[in-house]
């Protein structure tokens, strides 16, 4: 099979370099659909960047309690589902990983155009599910849909996981495509250490996505099936353990996968932008080996001290910090990578160090609700939701930016403007702190998550994370405004081409 | 660096009205500050080089999220030892990038060896190693309830939580006692709840609950600073924060045994149906006895001496003094039809006058 993927012969592979961006929608070949996700993606991600504005500012609006808190949960619920499902899952493998992987393999096209192409249109049909789900009658439930809400709730609940079983859908496609794609490229001279650390990563991020999905799917359907009266599986006492259960079995795993996949382009920015192209040392291997197995058996942490099992909650606090040891041993391989070469200063290596530093500071972040009894102590506050912020906003969503910068000169031809970018970076990394670090300083306090009341009577804190989530929205709108600079940059360039 | 640890807090405390108040009114108060003040200094000399900048930094923490019970300087270690990391780390990692990117010229060639990897593995290992170590040894510490300890039940009800005191006493305030470990028994509600006391640094989790008064979770505490405290759940609830919130007040020394006594059960002395009243009151009957004809888990008391008490077997008795004291002593010998057994035996717990004081209250209500 691996054969008839080489360079030219596939027939959907795009002569033009910049990959048929007229047919985006609706063509098969990897670059227009790389083309495609980012557009649905970057709207998606404007989407849930205003979302969190509001979240942030929601303090300071009308003071009506009841109005104010449903108001609340279906903000949070909306910026929840956007950010997750819609971008921060399908982002790096669907822009980063559909424009680079073929060409980092050797290979023309991915294994199955068709189904990369499907897997696009699912998820912007399960986009308009949650539109619907929005406009109808609001979805309150919070992204993770906690027992008994998701029982309980008025709310066009079906609507939410209908959504979530087309992106659910396109994520095992996509995933399974990825997998696919770097096993039939190996062969044929192309041996299995010859593959690069990109394909090692985003392969293993590919896995994930496509094994644990179901699990997601599964329980939702159980979550249905409750609600519409059919089954009582969810009836018993300890039902919302059991829910959480199931769903954190899919969503730890799942940031895990979204872990993998940053990792796959923060390596290789740092190889491109250190002038060391990276192949796959054994160590980083081994890494992302352990990095994938240590992410199936992390979702205990989740119900940490709410089941009946002390040997559960001890095993999984241990395997979730042992997931450490793998991050700081690639984080060496980096910094190592870029004291050999020659580190050019670019804007896509600045957003790759903020990941980087932002998955450092998560990883710890997430290490205090880990230990087990700082974990339990701050299970329900709002350190975790912080926690999570520094892993997904800091690292998958800042590999994100260092993968579209990286990538940027070469869809359009012209070089991104370094100076706009690289102080659009530093926004972006100054932002990230001020927001969420007040997130889990009032956690320790004893705020509760998704609250509006204001447990800790802390005004200062509250103010830093506005002044945060501020700075933050201006580093992204610098980002995608340069970005955007840029392609008419490209058009400019083009115009006087062709008058010439 | 506790230091540093300790200014982020302080400064959320300066925009904060100080958590703690002084106890009890009377001579407690005074005792009370007292401790705090003890508290303090010795958390000074610890902490903070002898500045009156630091000192007033850890004074100000203290009050904004004291440490309260034998677990929280433990459970502040864990945390003041991974923040120390998380700050270090972070700031060797990114100041790696920043001066690799300003340092002029190519590096030197060459595969990193695989000695460093293995050693930064090793080094990773033994860090997470010692954070899980730190904490594991808290944990397991937390797990052993001490025998002897003052057992309060503790439930999220309509209302709010309640606190069932051994003497069968109920109330929406938490008492606890110093220096003394406390054991709480959690009761499962219809919805999951957590009960946190911050300056306790403790947290537990309770699903939802299977059968009424079943107990979920225990959990034990020993309170070593006297103070009132807020309890609340952190569980994300559809309920208004008042019915999730509840005072927890630690007495100081002999102030929990005064307390009690108050609370121990009306003064015997009162006419019989007031008497009944008071202990139909205090001793967690409303929990499940309404006497305006609701039904709750128990029959209403509502007409009971005017109508005929039909049992689950079929069989029929009268509403006199001996049935309902034999409801209180042993409550599974008759059961109401269309009830089940569930009520808790007070045999021993009331005084005899209370039981007949109960029986003519009961018997009196319309």
């Amino acid at each position: 099979m691996s054969t008839s993927h080489s360079i030219g012969t596939h027939p959907t592979a795009s002569a033009n370099p910049r990959g048929g961006r007229e047919l985006a929608f609706f063509s098969q070949d990897h670059r227009s659909l790389a083309w495609a996700y980012a557009i649905v993606i970057g709207l998606a991600l404007i989407v849930g960047i205003v979302l969190a504005v509001g979240l942030a500012l929601q303090p300071l609006a009308g003071r009506d309690a009841a109005t104010d808190a449903t108001n609340y949960r279906q903000l949070y619920t909306m910026h929840g589902l956007v950010m997750v499902f819609l971008v921060a899952l399908p982002a790096l493998p669907g822009i980063v990983g559909n424009w680079l992987l073929p060409e980092k393999l050797g290979v023309a096209e991915m294994a199955w155009p068709r189904l990369n192409l499907l897997a696009l249109q699912m998820l912007v049909i399960g986009g308009a599910c949650f539109l619907v789900a929005f406009f109808a009658t609001p979805l309150d439930t919070g992204w993770s849909f906690g027992l008994p809400f998701a029982l309980e709730s008025t709310s066009s609940v079906a609507w939410g996981l209908l959504g979530i079983v087309f992106v659910g859908a396109s994520l095992a496609t996509q995933g399974a495509n990825i997998v696919a794609t770097v096993v039939t490229s190996r062969g044929a001279g192309r041996c299995w250490s010859d593959l690069p650390f990109f394909g090692w990563a985003l392969g293993a991020a590919g896995l994930v996505q496509a094994l644990v999905t179901p699990v997601l799917l599964v329980a939702l359907a159980l979550l249905f099936a409750q609600r519409s009266g059919a089954s009582d599986v969810f009836s018993a006492g300890g039902a919302d353990v059991a829910f959480d259960q199931w769903f954190w079995f899919w969503a730890h795993p799942a940031f895990g996968s979204m872990v993998l996949a940053s990792l796959a382009v923060i390596g290789e920015v740092v190889g491109e932008h250190g002038d060391r192209p990276k192949g796959a040392s054994a160590a980083a291997v081994l890494s992302i080996a352990a990095l994938t197995v240590f992410s199936f058996g992390g979702w205990g942490i989740h119900v940490l001290g709410r089941g009946d099992s002390q040997a559960f909650d001890v095993a999984s606090s241990g395997l979730v910090l042992a997931s450490g040891v793998p991050l700081v041993v690639l984080i060496v391989d980096w910094v190592m990578t870029l004291a050999r070469g020659e580190a050019r200063g670019t804007t896509a290596l600045g957003y790759a160090a903020t990941s980087t530093t932002a998955f450092v500071l998560g990883g710890l972040a997430c290490a205090f609700c880990v230990v087990l009894p700082t974990g339990a102590y701050l299970a329900d506050t709002s350190f975790p939701t912080g926690a999570m912020h520094f892993l997904v906003v800091g690292g998958v969503l800042g590999a994100l930016f260092a993968g579209v910068h990286h990538l940027w000169p070469r869809w359009f031809g012209v070089p991104v403007r370094e100076g706009w970018g690289k102080f659009a970076c530093f926004l972006y990394f100054v932002g990230m702190v001020l927001a969420f670090v007040p997130l889990c300083v009032r956690g320790y306090l004893g705020q509760p998550r998704r609250t509006l009341d204001v447990v800790v009577a802390d005004e200062r804190w509250s103010w830093y994370a506005i002044a945060g989530a501020i700075v933050l929205f201006g580093g992204v709108t610098f980002a995608l405004w340069n970005l955007l600079r840029t392609m008419l940059d490209s058009r400019a360039a083009l115009a006087r081409t062709e008058g010439e | 660096m506790t230091s540093t640890f300790l200014m982020l807090q302080a400064a959320a405390a300066a925009a904060q009205a100080p958590a703690v108040q002084s106890v009890d009114a009377q001579a407690a108060a005074a005792q009370a500050a007292a401790a705090q003040a003890t508290q303090v200094a010795t958390a000074a000399t610890q902490a903070a080089p002898a500045t009156d900048a630091a000192a007033a930094t850890v004074q100000a923490a203290a009050e904004l999220l004291p440490k309260a019970s034998t677990f929280a300087s433990s459970i502040d270690d864990s945390f003041v030892l991974i923040l120390w990391f998380a700050v270090f780390l972070s700031i060797v990692v990114a100041g790696c990038f920043v001066l690799l990117v300003m340092r002029p010229g190519p590096g030197g060639a060459g595969a990193t060896s695989r000695s460093l990897f293995r050693w930064s593995a090793v080094g990773a290992f033994a860090l997470v190693a010692v954070f899980f170590v730190q904490g594991a040894r808290v944990w397991a510490d937390m797990q052993v309830i001490p025998r002897g300890a003052l057992p309060i039940r503790v439930a999220l009800e309509e209302k709010g939580f309640t606190f069932t005191y051994p003497n069968g006493y109920v109330s929406n305030e938490l008492h606890l006692p110093i220096d003394r470990p406390v054991k709480f028994s959690f009761l499962g509600a219809s919805e999951p709840y957590t009960f946190s006391i911050p300056a306790f640094r403790t947290q537990v989790a309770v699903p939802v609950g299977v059968r009424a008064g079943g107990i979920a979770k225990d959990a034990w505490v020993q309170p070593i600073l006297a103070g009132e405290y807020e309890a609340r759940s952190t569980t994300p609830s559809l309920r208004p924060r008042a019915e999730l919130v509840a005072t927890a007040t630690v007495h100081p020394e002999g102030g929990y045994e005064k307390w009690y006594q108050d609370i121990s059960g009306p003064p015997l002395d009162l006419p019989p149906v007031e008497l009944g009243q008071r202990s139909y009151q205090m001793r967690g009957c409303t929990q499940c006895h309404t006497i305006d004809g609701a039904k709750l888990v128990g029959p209403t008391f509502k007409g009971f001496a005017t109508r005929e008490h039909k049992l689950k077997d079929g069989s029929v008795v009268e509403p006199t003094d001996a049935y309902i004291a034999e409801s209180i002593n042993d409550p599974q010998a008759k059961i109401v039809e269309g009830f089940e057994p569930v009520m808790p035996s007070f045999k021993g717990r009331l005084h005899e006058l209370e039981v007949a004081g109960l029986a003519a209250y009961i018997k009196s209500l319309q």
